[in-house]
């Protein structure tokens, strides 16, 4: 009877998606969401909230947060902190670029947070021309930040015919910060 | 592992519970295990699981409120000793 029930379906869902904002400060040649500025009627602080209220009560497990650069939004700490305060874990995606130490600090005190890192290279070589000149460096940085305090984060790496020849490396360069490396596919949707 | 009835026991904070039409859904925010329990009792129990009595007697209690038999208390109590081994409830 009960399989009967699920296939009614659940209650709520056990995850969502949620591309906070359009904005980025890079412009990956890549990008699923094809983002660049900040669309006109995004969601205001108030807003937002408002959503998370609405997941808490339907129990939501967890969000998969990001856009766009999520921590392009000034309001994204508060946010994160808000949908964590009401019993929704948050997995964020990053470039790292905006990874300085006050950001690190926070990621590393907080429970229940999941990061992960977009790198399309072990060398900059093959990371920065798909997604520019520097990123490489900044993202690398960032796992450095994390690393120091003890923070286990996952790197995200699309895999295309650039990078294929680095995996081993790829690997390599994961597990020197404890980190988990995780391997996307190339989705054709956005700027791909 | 058989739970101990002697001993209070509570779901933790990294747990959470939530009904659905088949039972309930358990998730664990740290390890991201996500449990379906296909009995309404037992999801309802696990939420009014406060760490305030022995757990014996709280699943008696629970049993006498909802006419429920010695073979479902003790396949409940099966149930939760199954829980404890995967981290959803724990002894205080």
């Amino acid at each position: 009877m009960s399989y009967d029930l699920l296939r009614k379906g659940l209650e709520a869902p056990i995850c969502l998606t949620w591309e906070v904002t359009y904005e980025c400060n890079l412009r990956c040649a890549h990008c699923l969401s094809a983002s660049d500025h900040a669309r006109p009627g995004e969601l205001t602080t108030e807003e937002a909230k408002a959503l998370i209220d609405q997941w808490a009560e339907m129990k939501v497990f967890y969000i998969n947060v990001g856009g766009g650069e999520p921590l392009t939004r000034p309001d994204f700490f508060e946010l994160m902190d808000y949908s964590l305060d009401n019993g929704i874990g948050v997995k964020f995606s990053t470039n790292g670029t905006l990874v300085d130490d006050a950001a690190a600090d926070w990621i590393a005190s907080r429970n229940y947070l999941d990061v992960q890192i977009s790198l399309d290279g072990a060398t900059a070589e093959t990371n920065d021309p798909v997604r520019g000149t520097g990123s490489y460096k900044r993202a690398r940085r960032a796992m450095e930040r994390l690393a120091e305090r003890g923070f286990k984060f996952k790197i995200n790496s699309v895999l295309t015919k650039q990078n294929f020849h680095q995996l081993d490396d790829l690997y390599d360069l994961a597990t020197g910060y404890g980190a988990e490396l995780r391997l996307t596919r190339l989705r054709p949707s956005g700027a791909a | 592992m058989p739970v101990n009835i002697e001993q209070s026991y509570e779901v933790p904070p990294k747990v959470s519970v939530r009904n659905e039409r088949f039972g309930g859904l358990v998730y664990r925010y740290d390890n991201r295990a996500l449990l379906f329990l296909h009995s309404r009792p037992l999801v309802d129990f696990l939420k009014g699981l406060d760490g305030s009595k022995p757990l014996g007697t709280a699943l008696e209690e629970f049993a006498a409120g909802r006419g429920l038999d010695d073979g479902q208390r003790r396949a409940m109590e099966n149930a939760l000793g199954q829980l404890e081994g995967k981290g959803i409830i724990r002894e205080l």
